[in-house]
Formats: C-alpha cells, sequence, structure tokens
C-alpha cells in the first residue's frame, strides 16, 4: 500500500515550514496539526527538528507529542547515538530518521538496525543540485556535502541496516514548484528498501503524478499539507480515504 | 474493573496506554500480576524477540500467573504483536522454548519466493473477519485498516480459534481468540481510529 507522509518541521515546539531548508514560516501548534492528522487518517508522520543548535532530541517535547499520536511516527534531529535512539522509541516513535551522524561513516546505522531491526531505521539523504546538474550529499541541514554518489552512498546505507530511504531534494524543498522525479525514479529502482520521495509537491495532484512516474514506496510533503489556496494561506489538511484512492487510481 | 497493561520491558507500553486513554479510559501499567482482581482487563503488547520475552516472563513467575488469570478467573486477555505470538506453543524464531500455550497453534516465518516481498511486513494492511464476535463491533469491512510491523506470524491449529486473515505473500491469522483471550498481530495502538476502535471494544464489551 502506497503511502502519503506529511513531514513535520519543529524548532523550539513550533511547527515551521522552509524553503530550500532556509526561510522558516512560522505556522502554527504542533498539537493542533496532530489532532487534525489524527482525524484525517494520515499514513504515518515524519517529525523533524529543524533547530541547527540542536545537542540532543526535546525528549519531554516529543513525549508530549507521541502520546497524541495514533499513527506511526519517525522522528529526526540530533540523533547521535543508540541509547537517544533507544529514548525516542521507548517515547512511541517507530524509526528514527538518520542524517548528519553518516558524514563519516554508518556506525550508528549499524549499531540502532542490529538492536531494533532495519524497519526502524530511517537514512535520510539531503541533496543539492548544482549548476552543472551534478548531484551531492549534503549533511547538517544541507550545510556540507561529501563527494561520494548517492548511489553508492545509499548502497552503503542499506547495507548498514538501513530499511528506508528518505530522498530530498534541497533544491525543490518548500519550493511546491515541481519534484526531482526522474531522478527519485532512478534511485527507487536500483533501491532494495522503500524509498519516501519529497522535496517540491505542489498539489495532490503532483502526488498523483509522483506515483505515476516513480515506483516509490512514499511520498513525503510538507507545504502541500499545510498550506491553502492560491496565498498560502495557514489550512492543515489531507486527502481523505477516497480522494486518497482516487490519487492512487486504485 | 481496571485496564492494565504487562510492562516486560520489551516493549512500548506507553503508546498502548495513550491509546486506551484516547478511546475514554484509564489504564494502569504493572509488572507483575499480584494484584489483578475479577475483571480487570490485561494486555500483553510485545516486540522483540519470543525466545527473550518468554524468558523474561518466566524468570518473573509471569507463566503461571498469566495461566492463572487467563484459565481460572477467566480475566480478559489481549496479546499485541509479539504478545499475540506469546499465547501460542511455540515459535520458529526460537526453537525448543514454549510460549504460553494458551491457544493452540505455532509461530512461523515469512518465507517468500518473491523477493519484492520485503521481511518484515511493515505498513498498512486489511483484516478478513472470519468469524463473528463483538471485538469487531463497528468494523468497517471497506475502510478499516491497521498498521503491522512483523517477520514471524501466527498459525493456529483450529479455525474456530480465528477472528481475522490478512494477505501478506500468504494468508496468516491476523486475529485470534478462545473465549477471554484475544491476540492482534498488528497494532491497534498505531492504527489511528480503526485500532482504537478495537481497544474500545476490548474495554467495554461484556464478557
Amino acid at each position: 500500500m502506497k503511502r502519503i507522509i506529511p513531514i513535520l518541521l519543529i524548532k523550539d515546539r513550533l511547527l515551521y515550514k522552509t524553503i530550500n531548508f532556509q526561510s522558516e514560516t512560522y505556522i502554527g501548534d504542533p498539537f493542533v496539526a496532530l489532532k487534525i492528522f489524527n482525524e484525517k487518517e494520515v499514513d504515518e508522520l515524519i517529525v523533524l527538528d529543524i533547530n541547527k543548535s540542536i545537542i540532543e532530541p526535546d525528549f519531554e517535547f516529543l513525549n508530549q507529542l507521541a502520546s497524541e499520536a495514533f499513527m506511526p511516527l519517525s522522528y529526526g534531529g540530533g540523533i547521535n547515538c543508540t541509547n537517544t535512539a533507544e529514548k525516542i522509541f521507548r517515547i512511541g516513535f517507530e524509526k528514527v530518521v538518520i542524517n548528519s551522524a553518516n558524514i563519516n561513516d554508518f556506525s550508528l546505522i549499524e549499531s540502532i538496525s542490529s538492536r531494533f531491526g532495519n524497519q526502524a531505521v530511517v537514512c535520510c539523504i539531503d541533496y543539492k543540485i548544482n549548476f552543472f546538474g551534478k548531484r551531492t550529499c549534503t549533511f547538517n541541514n544541507g550545510r556540507k556535502s561529501i563527494n561520494t554518489k548517492i548511489a553508492d552512498f545509499i548502497k552503503k546505507a542499506i547495507d548498514a541496516g538501513s530499511g528506508e530511504i528518505l530522498l530530498q531534494c534541497i533544491n525543490f524543498e518548500g519550493k511546491m514548484e515541481k519534484m526531482d522525479l526522474e531522478f527519485i525514479k532512478e534511485v527507487v529502482n536500483s533501491c532494495s528498501v522503500p524509498v519516501i520521495g519529497t522535496g517540491g509537491a505542489n498539489s495532490y495532484q503532483c502526488i498523483s503524478d509522483f506515483f505515476k512516474k516513480t515506483n516509490a514506496s512514499a511520498i513525503a510533503a510538507g507545504s502541500i499539507f499545510v498550506y491553502h489556496g492560491p496565498h498560502n494561506a495557514v489550512l492543515i489538511n489531507y486527502p481523505s480515504f477516497e480522494k486518497k484512492n482516487t490519487l492512487l487510481s486504485l | 474493573m481496571n485496564i492494565k497493561i504487562i510492562d516486560s520491558k520489551l516493549s512500548n507500553v506507553s503508546s498502548v496506554k495513550n491509546m486506551i486513554n484516547w478511546v475514554g479510559h484509564e489504564a494502569t501499567i504493572i509488572e507483575n500480576l499480584n494484584k489483578v482482581e475479577d475483571g480487570d482487563r490485561i494486555i500483553l503488547p510485545g516486540i522483540g524477540n519470543f525466545g527473550k520475552a518468554m524468558n523474561y516472563l518466566n524468570e518473573h513467575g509471569l507463566v503461571e500467573k498469566i495461566h492463572e488469570i487467563a484459565n481460572k478467573k477467566k480475566n480478559p486477555i489481549l496479546g499485541i504483536c509479539l504478545g499475540m505470538q506469546l499465547l501460542m506453543n511455540e515459535s520458529e524464531e526460537s526453537p525448543g522454548i514454549n510460549g504460553l500455550g494458551l491457544i493452540d497453534g505455532s509461530v512461523k516465518k515469512f518465507n517468500f519466493e518473491d523477493k519484492q516481498l520485503k521481511i518484515p511486513h511493515v505498513g498498512w494492511n486489511t483484516l478478513k473477519l472470519s468469524n463473528e464476535h463483538p471485538i469487531f463491533n463497528n468494523f468497517n469491512k471497506n475502510k478499516s485498516r491497521y498498521y503491522f510491523v512483523h517477520s514471524y506470524f501466527v498459525n493456529c491449529k483450529n479455525s474456530e480459534n480465528v477472528l481475522s486473515r490478512t494477505n501478506y505473500g500468504q494468508t496468516f491469522h491476523s486475529a485470534i481468540f478462545k473465549e477471554n483471550i484475544f491476540g492482534f498481530q498488528f497494532h491497534p495502538e498505531k492504527s489511528l481510529k480503526h485500532g482504537a476502535n478495537l481497544i474500545k471494544n476490548f474495554c467495554e464489551i461484556k464478557f
């Protein structure tokens, strides 16, 4: 069953939306959003802490969040050791999203997956496309990059025990223009674990196109689930069961 | 009547407690079964390894206690995920280790020729009800869906114990029961209002 996943960006316990990982716009109270997402029956939620100086996750806040979320939950931000991940699982999150810790090696993915299973670890690839169309993996909110080819990087992450790949294009993130569909398709076809594609979705129609063009397991998005209308008024939304079936052409 | 969740340190009991609160009930997390009263409803959640979980229950004297409340006192008991698998006689995950044996059957590992089918089975799936039971009151056969995460599945010996079947590469028993004893392979606590409905029924139906 294909999944449609809202991404909630959190900073100092409030909900934000970014463009290209920058220009943070305040959206509202994450608990209000959560309540709506429960009612709208979202497939899953990804919660990412975007605080750039994060040292460790805000466990107390995440605990409150999890106590009101009745769907599968993933969390990313400041996870740098297995004990931190364990605390996140005990709070009630099913998966942790790892990005910056992978910059040197995959030992964190290895140790978390060997203790809690591959299904509990999502490797997040934040990539940038440069002027010449070359794509590079980045870390620390896109501030650092490495030369490893994305395909090689993903293969290593999977070998280390990552059970899912979150593939995020920074150039398209929050722009609500288009998604990097050709590349997502290429990655999905060479990847042995489920891929969640994200960055740039501009409408529900875009979800439909995404699943028609790529064989990805899931699409994730922020803007389309928190904004509405031509002037991007804040309105938390999610396709109904019937709408979703139409989008997935079931 | 109280709802009590057994904390075997191997699972995330808080999600189950949160869900019970969401449907308007209170639950207590307990580490032993010394203070279980007649009519108390017991939930046994679980994630992880069959053998490790049984060892934990054995070391803490919980196996006999569970038998006593299940078979003699007839307290309603609900096993979730690994908690369901523990109700069976044995599991391929840990050969040679006895399960609780409250419902006849065994636990087997998914094994697919088709490499497209990933193990564990993770994600939303549907149920096909096999036997009518009030625990499935208000079940919507077109819309209800449930969240699964598992590599092993339950195979009941007697079809009268099977409440629902689910398909993932093959058909397996996704909800089972025997009198006062229930097992769900999926996670009702993570299955939105569909799971809430089942938890509410478990808390409220008359036994």
